[in-house]
């Protein structure tokens, strides 16, 4: 049997939360639909030459456990556990794995995850009071630094959580769960913004 | 003293702390009042002079009001009105608003004429353990009439028995400090700590802070001490570092500095709002000070529950914060110098004290105009059947009153202190138990919850704690002294009961308990204070005894002739107060109970049809209706049947996919599954089993191998958080040294089955050229990664869960629902269908394919008929276990396929097999049916199941009895593979 | 209860998945002569303190990492708290735990 063997249709990518945006008062809450994610396990024993390589090649060092290591404002690692660490990049690259494989070689083991995590930036001076109401860490500024990342637990649903600037935060949710986390946040929104504004 | 004349209530001698300019209008038992801002429902009542506010749990005795906090035993009303009513709340704590409704309990007719009444007359044969003793037979009787009648004579208030309409939500709060109470010595320590900067949570039950600061007439650094507390209060919410919380009860003290706290946010509002009625919040702090402050208790006496038997710190709280008079001709009876204290504030307001009985022999503290002083002296009988009208001293002297302040001692609030076990220990200067040493992680207990009731005392204790906390945090910061204030006198000669009083003497009012129960339960046997408790329900009570606990176990000292050190007390249990259920369960409603996990084309599933199944978190597809069709069954059969004549497609993104990388990741896979990986090539799949150390089955799947050091394995959807957890484990702790890594790839590729005879034609519209699908470029069990739809990054697999030819196809989650319609676009041709888990699962039993039902953690290999696959020649989890003899007998059960042998019947799974003719007893038991779907291909109910030695008795006929459903059903043994047995629609 | 990570500090044990004896890290050696035996106490056989207690928690929602906690069964006291990959890797290296 003789098969074409030639596609007759193209794939048209949809966001995790259909690009939401919303403003709560003061505040924005925003699906951050551009951000290539990538994870790097390190090779037992190969910490330091990664590192090194990492470092010269997109200018960010491996990071510490609950750490991050910015290149620039595009480009930075989240130390999520002690062998692996996601490098997260706001630059666009169709295969961002096999783009970051090309640099590192056998170095690290790597695997995509953009597609994973439906991302939320939650900017305002009512962020963190909205957030205290799912977050079971300290996130406030005395205790959560602009270079600090956590993976925790809100709602039941894994999620990671770093900085953005003085009033706001990027959270990180599974992509399958996304629904239930927007309804979270934006629940949690709802009750301290309206309770603030009467 | 002119009585200045107030307009919110007749008893209203003061404007109090109140602002008697905003009026506040509530119902009460369908009657108008009038009320005040900054009132309380009790406050508002006792200013309408409405002393009865209720009827007893048991006897329904006319009861008022008793105190002015959370500790009230007496004043519970049903408040709101629908289903928004909530029973047993305490007049004390509501804060009066605008169109507050509110009713009185336990009572059938009029709270003045209440016919359950008849109760206090039967009060001979309702005492302790009656109920225990008397409704014990018949035994049938029980559930079907006496237990209705007591629980509806002997109730508290009622339910609505409709949802909660109010929402509730919870949250998390961190601090370096936090302190529990904000009377003196709680805004004390709070401003010491406050001022050098420290992360401080400051929580009161109250609306206005300052606790006794505002109930007495004490005075602070040259001001009132309600106007210290007041600008305390002011100060102290200006301090960016602190976060004072008034309305909110710290109700329990958990492990490592974690408190429980409930904050009550629109209970005070008028009108109905949509936000969250309260906030549970979990407060996570380095170190916390107690100043929970200390409550009142009573004395027992003849009768000494009638409206307008108040403790009399309440009394004088009544009149210095609210400005209410509870009576107008008030006596006190009293142990201590706190009753003292009362009857100068209410002379001071101008109210009448018609007497002053103290127990002591002592001197009189202090001289009462116009008060009958009576030294060394009891309350021995009231009178007045629903308020009081009149006490009777032990002289025989009776003296008229309207209201009687008693005072028998202050309990120091020790209940967070016991919250881990801590037990109190018993402190006679004060005749009260003190907080014990060991206290739970991280607590200091300051204020008059140590003790120490002289007001000097406790700011001292709050600050030198304060300062304590700085000191061990290595706060720098400026040395201070601490407010300052006089102490008052606090004396007292611990005393219980009025000896050989003819009416009742009550103890806990909220239960009925009275002080004959407790020598009754003591007689029976009963000494022990936990025995004590559960036989006389003192202290079991919504108010769990605040008021009544220490006075009870007085009395069972004083009975049984032990210290009450020796005695000691019941364990105290969180809440401190009581929490609304709604308020723990919070968000956690509805179908906001848990998260619910989407697969990427869920929309593209919602809009054609499809009927969604829960599977942990997952919604899954399990049929898709076509119009016309009635019934599940229908569309269930229809994809079958498309699928096995041409090609169907499934969703099957929800498997677990872990991808494991690293040098060592071929002989990790050779260790965690039971079967070889090391020797799979790359571009290959191979099914895995993953079985537990302890030799049975865990998980099963398909590993895939994309390069030497790279694989993808699946898990069932069920068990894919387990078996990475799992996988970790081995990873970290069993094998350290090997060079692995995972990660989960779940969510990050939207996964499809294309099953059926034109399944590879349907993908040659799909993959990119120049890939190669046919069977010799793609064979069986073949993977690969590769370009789809022009230039879509993929994966394809060559796997085959339905016995069909079969590919499972995966792209990154975003492209998920573009590719299912272009699926079903490209299988247009040959009328591709759509099919659920309800499909997938027939198909697989007309396999043979082992699933959740015969992977139920009780099966080993051999039973699956994959003994074979368990190697030999390697160790891997499990295998050492899995050759113990009795996992090995001669006589397994074995996976076997069942028939019926009259098709018209329909198998059940969980059905027994029997030998024909057995007698259906456990011990003729020979296995049981696990899995059981309509087969469209074999147009007959088929089954999956275990049997003993099933292999070897294919043909066999047996009974499939199902007792619980009444059916008994001849089978035929089969094999498993009813479809295709050898497998040859795979390979082509 | 909070539990001290050695990496992270204190985390709520909300986060994390309990999964019991310590010993478990001790897997025998499969090609002992008495493996069904070494294994059939590894797995089943358990001290159970009151007091001090070596126990295995997992950091799921977290860094996923395994962890050796120390803790006092009657107190809920915990003073020690570890990777496991390290004990593991001292306790293969035959050093004392």
């Amino acid at each position: 049997m003789e098969l074409a063997y030639v596609s007759d249709f193209t794939l048209t990518p949809a966001a995790a939360l259909n690009g939401f945006s919303k403003r709560f008062g003061k505040n924005e809450l925003v699906e951050q639909c551009d951000i290539d994610i990538v994870s790097i396990a390190t090779p037992n024993g190969q910490h330091d030459t990664l590192s090194a390589l990492l470092k010269q090649k997109i200018g960010a060092a491996l990071p510490a456990t609950g750490k991050i290591s910015r290149a620039d404002d595009t480009l930075a690692l989240l130390g999520l556990q002690p062998d692996q660490c996601f490098l997260v990049s706001s630059v666009q690259r169709p295969d961002a794995a096999k783009a970051l494989k090309s640099l590192t070689g056998d170095l690290a083991y790597l695997s995509e995850q953009t597609d994973s995590w439906a991302i939320l930036d939650l900017t305002g001076p009512d962020s963190f009071a909205a957030l205290e109401r799912i977050c079971p860490i300290n996130i406030s500024k005395h205790a959560f630094e602009q270079d600090a990342v956590a993976r925790t637990s809100m709602e039941h649903l894994s999620v990671i959580i770093h900085r953005l600037g003085d009033e706001g935060y990027r959270l990180y949710s599974p992509r399958s769960s996304a629904d239930s986390f927007l309804h979270a946040v934006t629940e949690s929104l709802y009750n301290v913004c309206s309770t603030t504004t009467g | 003293m002119d009585k200045p004349t107030h307009s919110a209530g007749i008893n209203r001698v003061s404007e109090g702390l109140l602002d008697t300019s905003k009026p506040v209008t509530f119902i009460f038992n369908d009657r108008k009042y009038q009320g005040v801002q900054g009132d309380t429902l009790a406050s508002a009542l006792l200013a309408n002079g409405q002393r009865l506010v209720g009827r007893s749990f048991k006897y329904h005795r006319p009861r008022g009001i008793i105190t002015t906090g959370s500790e009230e035993p007496n004043a519970l009303v049903e408040l709101g009105v629908g289903a928004r009513k909530e029973p047993n709340t305490r007049a004390t704590v509501i804060e009066l608003f605008n169109g507050l409704e509110a009713k009185s309990q336990n009572h059938k007719g009029p709270l003045s004429f209440d016919v359950m009444a008849i109760n206090d007359r039967l009060s001979a044969f309702l005492s302790a353990g009656f109920y225990y003793k008397t409704f014990m037979w018949p035994k049938a009787f029980w559930e079907k009439l006496y237990e209705p009648i007591i629980r509806a004579a002997a109730g508290l208030g009622s339910l609505s028995g409709e949802e909660d309409p109010d929402t509730y939500d919870k949250g998390f709060l961190h601090c370096d400090l936090l302190i529990i109470g904000a009377g003196a010595a709680g805004l004390s320590a709070a401003l010491t700590a406050g001022r050098a900067g420290q992360q401080i949570i400051i929580a009161d039950e109250d609306f206005l802070p300052g606790g006794r600061l505002n109930l007495e007439n004490d005075t602070i650094d040259d001001l009132s001490s309600a106007a210290w507390a007041k600008a305390a209060h002011a100060e102290l919410q200006r301090l960016p570092n602190v976060r004072f919380m008034t309305r909110t009860t710290v109700y329990g003290a958990y492990d490592h500095g974690v408190y429980g706290a409930i904050e009550k946010r629109t209970d005070h509002l008028e009108g109905i709002s949509d936000l969250p009625r309260q906030v549970l919040w979990r407060i996570y702090s380095k170190r916390a000070l107690l100043a929970a402050g200390s409550t009142e208790r009573s004395i027992a006496f003849g009768d000494n529950d009638r409206p307008g038997i108040m403790l009399a710190g309440a009394v004088r709280g009544y009149v210095n914060r609210y400005g209410v008079a509870p009576g107008k001709q008030v006596a006190i009876f009293t142990n201590n110098d706190s009753g003292w204290r009362t009857a100068h504030d209410l002379h001071q307001a101008g109210v009448q004290v018609t007497a002053v009985v103290d127990t002591r022999s002592t001197d009189a503290p202090m001289d009462i105009p116009g008060a009958y002083i009576a030294m060394d002296s009891h309350v021995v009988a009231t009178k007045g059947r629903l308020g009081i009208q009149s006490i009777t001293l032990s002289d025989g002297q009776m003296i008229p009153c309207d209201c009687l302040a008693v005072s028998g001692g202050w309990n120091p609030n020790v209940h967070l202190t016991c919250h881990q076990r801590g037990r109190p220990t018993w402190q006679d200067d004060i005749a009260a138990f003190v907080p014990g040493t060991d206290l739970p992680v991280g607590m200091q207990v300051i204020g008059s919850a140590t003790g120490a009731f002289g007001l000097a005392e406790r700011l001292q204790s709050g600050h030198a704690a304060a300062e304590n906390v700085l000191n061990d945090a290595g706060v720098t910061f400026t040395a201070n002294h601490a407010p300052s204030a006089t102490s008052t006198r606090y004396s007292i000669e611990a005393f219980w009961q009025v000896p050989n009083c003819t009416g009742k003497s009550w103890i806990d009012l909220q239960n009925d308990v009275t002080s004959k129960d407790i020598k009754q339960s003591v007689q029976e046997g009963f000494k022990a204070v936990e025995h004590l408790k559960r036989y006389t329900t003192l202290g079991m009570a919504t108010d769990q005894g605040k008021t009544a606990n220490v006075l009870g176990l007085g009395i069972l000292a004083e009975i049984s002739g032990q210290s009450i050190q020796d005695t000691g007390t019941t364990i105290f249990r969180p809440p401190y107060t009581p929490v609304p259920i709604g308020a723990f369960a919070g968000r956690s409603r509805g179908k906001n109970f848990r998260p619910t996990r989407h697969t990427p084309s869920s929309q593209w599933a919602t809009t054609h049809g499809a009927d969604f199944v829960e599977v942990g978190m997952w919604l899954r597809a399990q049929w898709y209706a076509l119009p016309g069709e009635n019934h599940w069954r229908e569309s269930v059969d229809r994809e079958v049947t498309a699928t096995r004549e041409s090609v169907g497609i499934c969703d099957v993104t929800t498997l677990g996919k872990i991808d494991i990388q690293g040098a060592d990741a071929a002989q990790f896979l050779d260790r965690v599954y039971a079967n070889t990986f090391s020797t799979l090539a790359i571009g290959k799949v191979r099914y895995g089993l993953m079985l537990r150390e302890d030799g049975f089955v865990m998980d099963d799947g398909t590993t895939a191998r994309l390069g030497d050091k790279h694989f993808v394995m699946t898990t069932t959807t069920a068990n894919a958080v387990s078996v990475f957890r799992h996988m970790e484990f081995c990873r970290q702790c069993l094998w350290p040294d090997l060079d692995v890594h995972l990660i989960s790839a779940t969510e990050q590729w939207a996964q499809y089955a294309v099953a059926g005879p034109n399944a590879r034609k349907l993908l040659s519209h799909i993959v990119d050229a120049p890939f190669d699908i046919s069977n010799e470029g793609f064979p069986f069990m073949a993977c690969a990664e590769l370009n789809i739809c022009g230039g879509t990054p993929a994966r394809l697999f060559r796997i085959s869960f339905s016995g069909e030819l079969a590919f499972e196809i995966a792209v990154p989650a975003r492209y998920g629902n573009s590719l299912m319609q272009a699926l079903i676009d490209a299988g247009k041709p040959y009328k591709a269908v759509p099919y659920g888990t309800e499909a997938l699962g027939v198909m697989r039993i007309e396999k043979g394919h082992a699933a959740g039902n015969e992977l139920n953690g009780q099966t080993t290999a051999a039973n699956l008929g994959l003994g074979r696959m368990v190697s030999t020649k390697k160790d891997c989890m499990g295998a050492v276990l899995s050759r113990r003899p009795l996992m090995n007998p001669d006589d397994p059960i074995e996976l076997v396929g069942l028939i019926p042998i009259d098709s018209s019947f329909s198998l059940k799974a969980g059905a027994h097999f029997l030998a024909p003719d057995a007698a259906q007893i456990l011990e003729n038991d020979q296995g049981w049916m696990t899995s059981v779907a309509y087969s469209p291909s074999l147009q007959s109910s088929i089954g999956l199941g275990f049997i003993t030695n099933g292999q070897q008795r294919l043909g066999e006929t047996i009974i499939a009895a199902d007792p619980l459903r009444g059916e008994s059903i001849p089978v035929r043994i089969v094999s498993p593979h009813f479809v295709d047995p050898d497998g040859a629609r795979l390979r082509v | 209860m909070l539990i001290d990570h050695p990496l992270l500090g204190l985390r709520d044990a909300a986060e994390f998945v309990y999964l019991g004896d310590a010993s478990l890290i001790n897997r025998p050696d499969p090609e002992s002569g008495s493996a069904a035996d070494q294994f059939y106490e590894y797995l089943h056989l358990r001290s159970n303190n009151a007091g001090e207690h070596r126990e295995l928690w997992y950091h799921e929602q977290g860094d996923r990492s395994w962890l050796v906690v120390t803790r006092n069964t009657l107190t809920h006291n915990i003073t020690r708290v570890e990777l496991a990959r390290d004990v593991a890797q001292r306790n293969a290296s035959g050093e004392p735990a």
